[in-house]
């Protein structure tokens, strides 16, 4: 006989069992006889393998064809209508029946009962969870009138696709655009109804007793044109407030509006000071509404002379609305056209490609993929659930066969006892879902808190009704999954067989022991999956975290500054500032050193520009990345200085201009020269201003803004150098960083009460702030493999706690002839190897295909990491030999006499 | 054409192969899925379910029928079914084949698709 077929016959007959009766009784023997044949071709062409690639179509097709069989049953019974009814009724009167029996039977047995119900609320409860994170970033609209429609209009400058720097060629496929360009679309493009520009702006707005920075947008009217939002109070922009030397106007957010105002209408026509100029207020937004980000509290509209920039000056997002029934393809096309012609009629001088996004795309950014790991996590963990209680059913209805062995013999059809068995595991099911959705519910707010706050859209959350139906279907399926095994295996039993047999167990019912390993194998496979996953994760996130970042980040506090226009009109002034500044700081107690940058590691924001550079063979042009710095900035970083020297307070305005390189950028500008003493300048070659600065020093690369990128060669300036408003004063404390925030608030304001309150940050938030999504995604897996592989351990001690227990008397007459406990033991873990091999094999093939979506979220980790294989599957198998090893022993202490006797 | 044929046509793919392999002769489950597969380069694969699914349905309909004789030349166990079309099936094979030709001289005639073509 053809190998393996006998076994995948019998599961084969046994799915049968899905089709309608009248089906199997017509098509049984021949359907079963074509799955030979599929079988013994298979096998003669490919081997096991063709086989069971047959086989697994067949698999599928049956469950499928067999579920729509159900759907085709009643045309073929005819229409009459007067007995369908009566058959409805009946149906409803069954199913009344069914659960109330189902109810009883769980009540009689509350300790199974509880078990089971915790177990799915657990798992439903995780479910919901995920899931209403995943509808509220993923599927619910955008709070915009008909979302699908908004898109982000970009350019692309296709002279940056092929940079090597990712960097370069991100930008270059969403390029920002200049105010020309979009006066241009305005007019031009009539795949979008409506065009609007904005750009994020974080100015200090004067509110009468402080000065505090707020986030605002500047827009044209185009932007709330697009949104198609009506405002709640007064007006939105309209195109007159676009035109250059209209009066400067801000629309108001309702929290903003409240917070500001108490909600008084008579805001509108006030005025508001950002940055120093005044603002009328036209406008109030509603309740619910952001744009770009729910953190924007104003928006404004360009000053003037954003409004006149010209084409090179690219800084504006554009969101644009598609003509209704225009696709984004359609749309695209259209665009290009318009951008192509635009191209000819300015000679050149717009050279750049058009791009759109949809908006919804843009927003939610690259967290698709993660949430989907997430929510495929969870999932897993809820099918193993659902395989130990299924397996808790398949024993409980064992011991049941003799009451359905009666019920039986006393008429009750095998459909019926199959829909009784079924409705008594939807109602633990839905009880599950039931007591899952009160966890959810309960820990919803925790769990908020918990979310990354890289994780866009976060505060559109909820529990709604599509996160209620989701764990209403899953409690649905949860209570079909655990019930259609045990139901369709207890209900093939012959009636005779049982009442005959005095209802023994298992022991020797090859279906059923079948179904037990089965089960206990798939929990094994999905949480191997899941410790793969997990390990790689961990792996990719330990290397993420212990990367070599160039600096030391303990006990480093940042404070964020920016000095009035009005007060510090110039670098003197300003020098002075910070020189006190840095006195007051320096003389704390437990500060180590105190340095000043107008951007740092982890500080949010970078600078690049083009640079001219001397070299022994000739100038250069390197684009660099650029800080200004004060002379103790390296020293409070510790960012080692590796030539020359650092700076020093002599490095001011009106000494000889001095640089400091990164390694990176000696590296790669000065491959086999000193750099020290070498010259550099801004600008490109062929131009001649701009001022030559000589290097004085070498310091190590630093990373700048993401862990996981590498550093880009840069150089530092001396801050007392260069013009600059906005600072960070970076301090080295003695140990905790914490205790200096309100500390340096008051003496900044002690100095300048007009400067506004500063934001104060610790580096070490700031790391931890960058990698808060893998964090969050690696921290969830881990828990949820360490939950399924503690379910399928658990579900491998109770198949062979059970099964030792039925063979109580087996075992009693095997000692009494004189078995050696070591016999016995073995025994058992063989039969417990056996199943965890066989999980295990289906585990590496799931895997092996699963692993791959986690391939672009792991960081110098490979997916196929034979490591995490080899040390998964050990850890799981040995858990499970474990969790044998005790019922093993248990089974050795029976007593011969005590076995019989029980006989 | 009467309306047992209109109404059935167009055909779904799998129906149309099984009838149009009926034609021949008498054939059992499994040899119409293989022949079928082999007939449209692999682009249809019926599995065992689907198969008898759609048997079942085209019974009902009287497009075929079971089929009492055994071809003496397949020494074949006695578990095998045979199938064979109706004169009902057959017409609305026919049927079919005359609606799919019209619409590839339609389509002919488009010089967009006989350029495609080349």
């Amino acid at each position: 006989m053809t190998p393996g077929l006998r076994f995948f016959e019998a599961c084969y007959r046994r799915l049968l069992w899905l089709y309608p009766a009248d089906f199997r009784r017509a098509h049984a023997t021949e359907t079963v006889e074509f799955f030979r044949d599929l079988y013994r071709d298979g096998y003669r062409r490919r081997g096991l393998a063709g086989a069971l690639i047959k086989t697994g179509r067949a698999f599928r097709d049956l469950i499928v064809s067999a579920l729509l069989s159900h759907l085709d049953g009643p045309r073929w019974s005819g229409n009459s209508s007067r007995p369908h009814d009566k058959q409805k009724k009946e149906l409803v009167m069954t199913t009344v029946r069914d659960v109330v029996y189902a109810v009883r039977a769980l009540v009689r047995a509350p300790g199974f009962a509880l078990i089971a119900i915790i177990t799915l609320a657990l798992g439903i409860g995780a479910n919901t969870a995920i899931f209403s994170v995943v509808n509220g970033v993923l599927l619910r609209p955008l709070p915009y009138p008909e979302p699908d429609r908004l898109v982000n209009v970009w350019q692309v400058n296709e002279e940056w696709l092929d940079n090597p720097d990712p960097r370069f060629r991100n930008l270059g496929a969403k390029f920002p655009a200049s105010a020309r360009v979009v006066w241009d679309w305005v007019e031009r493009a009539t795949a979008l109804e409506s065009v609007g520009a904005y750009k994020w702006n974080r100015p200090a707005l004067d509110f009468g007793d402080r000065v505090e920075q707020v986030w605002t947008a500047e827009v044209t009217s185009g932007v709330f044109d697009a949104l198609a939002v009506p405002p709640h109070l007064g007006r939105v922009f309209v195109v007159d407030d676009d035109r250059v030397g209209a009066a400067s106007t801000a629309v108001l957010s309702y929290g903003f509006w409240q917070g500001q105002f108490g909600g008084d209408s008579a805001a509108i026509g006030q005025s508001i000071t950002l940055d120093g100029s005044g603002y009328v207020i036209v406008g109030v937004m509603p309740d619910g509404f952001y744009f770009p980000d729910p953190a924007t509290q104003v928006w404004t509209t360009l000053d003037d002379e954003a409004k006149q920039r010209p084409r090179d000056w690219q800084f504006l997002e554009v969101i644009g609305r598609l003509r209704p029934g225009l696709s984004v393809a359609e749309a695209q096309l259209e665009m290009e056209a318009m951008n192509a012609q635009l191209i000819e009629d300015t000679a050149g001088e717009h050279e750049f490609g058009v791009r759109l996004i949809l908006r919804t795309t843009e927003v939610v950014g690259d967290v698709q993929r993660a949430l989907f790991v997430l929510i495929g996590a969870v999932g897993l963990v809820l099918l193993i659930a659902c395989a130990n209680i299924a397996n808790l059913l398949l024993v409980r209805a064992t011991g049941r066969r003799r009451e359905l062995a009666v019920r039986a013999a006393l008429g009750a059809s095998r459909g019926r006892m199959v829909g009784q068995l079924l409705t008594e595991s939807l109602v633990i099911g839905l009880m599950g879902g039931l007591v899952g959705l009160g966890l959810a519910v309960a820990t919803f707010k925790p769990m908020l808190a918990f979310l990354p706050s890289s994780l866009p859209r976060t505060d559109e959350i909820f529990l709604d009704q599509r996160v209620l139906l989701f764990s209403l279907v899953a409690s649905l399926a949860t209570g079909i999954l655990v019930g259609v095994l045990p139901a369709l295996t207890v209900s093939r039993t012959g009636i005779t067989d049982v009442l005959r047999e005095g209802g023994r167990g298992f022991a020797g019912d090859g279906g059923r022991r079948w179904a037990h390993n089965l089960l206990v194998s798939s929990e094994i496979a999905l949480a191997f999956v899941l410790l793969v996953g997990s390990g790689l994760l961990v792996k990719s996130f330990v290397r993420l975290t212990s990367i070599e970042r160039g600096f030391d980040a303990a006990n480093v506090s940042m404070v964020f500054f920016r000095l009035p226009q009005a007060t510090h009109d110039n670098t003197e002034r300003r020098s002075t500032f910070l020189m006190r500044f840095h006195e007051r700081l320096a003389a704390f107690p437990g500060v180590q050193s105190v340095g000043f940058a107008d951007n740092m590691p982890f500080g949010g924001g970078t600078s690049s520009t083009n640079m001219t550079v001397e070299t022994a063979s000739g100038p250069k042009e390197a684009n660099l990345q650029y800080s200004a710095v004060s002379a103790d900035f390296f020293d409070a970083l510790r960012i080692p200085v590796l030539a020359g020297r650092s700076f020093t307070d002599a490095d001011r305005l009106g000494s000889r201009p001095v640089v400091i390189v990164s390694e990176g950028a000696a590296r790669e500008l000065w491959p086999d020269e000193d750099p020290v003493g070498m010259r550099m300048k801004r600008g490109d070659l062929e131009e001649t201003d701009g001022e030559w600065r000589t290097i004085v020093g070498v310091v190590a690369d630093t990373r700048h803004r993401r862990l996981d990128i590498d550093p880009r060669p840069k150089f530092y300036e001396p801050i007392h150098q260069v013009r600059r408003t906005a600072y960070i004063a970076v301090i080295k404390t003695q140990d905790d960083a914490n205790a200096l925030s309100g500390a340096a608030r008051n003496i900044l304001s002690e100095l300048d009460p007009t400067i506004p309150v500063p934001r104060v940050a610790t580096l070490e938030r700031q790391i931890a702030n960058s990698v808060a999504m893998p964090r969050f995604r690696t921290l969830l897996v881990t828990m949820l493999a360490g939950l399924a592989g503690l379910l399928a351990v658990v579900g491998i001690y109770g198949v062979m706690a059970y099964a030792t227990a039925q063979r109580t008397a087996e075992i009693g007459v095997r000692i009494a002839l004189g078995a050696r406990s070591g016999d016995v033991v073995g025994d058992v873990l063989k039969r417990a190897a056996g199943i965890a091999a066989v999980g295990l094999a289906i585990g590496v093939g799931i895997a092996l295909a699963a692993v791959r979506v986690l391939g672009t979220m792991l960081f110098e980790t490979t997916v196929y990491d034979p490591m995490m294989f080899v040390g998964a599957g050990t850890l799981l198998g040995l858990a499970a030999l474990t969790a044998s090893y005790v019922p093993a022993r248990r089974a050795t202490r029976v007593d011969p006499v005590e076995a019989l006797r029980a006989e | 054409m009467n309306e047992f044929v209109r109404a059935a046509l167009p055909l779904k793919p799998a129906d149309y192969f099984i009838l149009y392999v009926l034609l021949d002769g008498e054939r059992h489950g499994y040899w119409m899925a293989k022949e079928i597969e082999r007939i449209s380069d692999g682009q249809v694969r019926l599995e065992a379910g689907n198969l008898y699914r759609s048997l079942r349905r085209m019974m009902k309909s009287a497009w075929v029928q079971k089929s009492d004789r055994r071809p003496a030349l397949d020494s074949d166990d006695e578990r095998r079914r045979y199938y064979s079309i109706t004169e009902l099936g057959t017409k609305i094979v026919r049927a079919e084949v005359a609606r799919m030709r019209a619409v590839v001289t339609t389509a002919e005639a488009h010089s967009a698709v006989r350029s495609g073509d080349g």
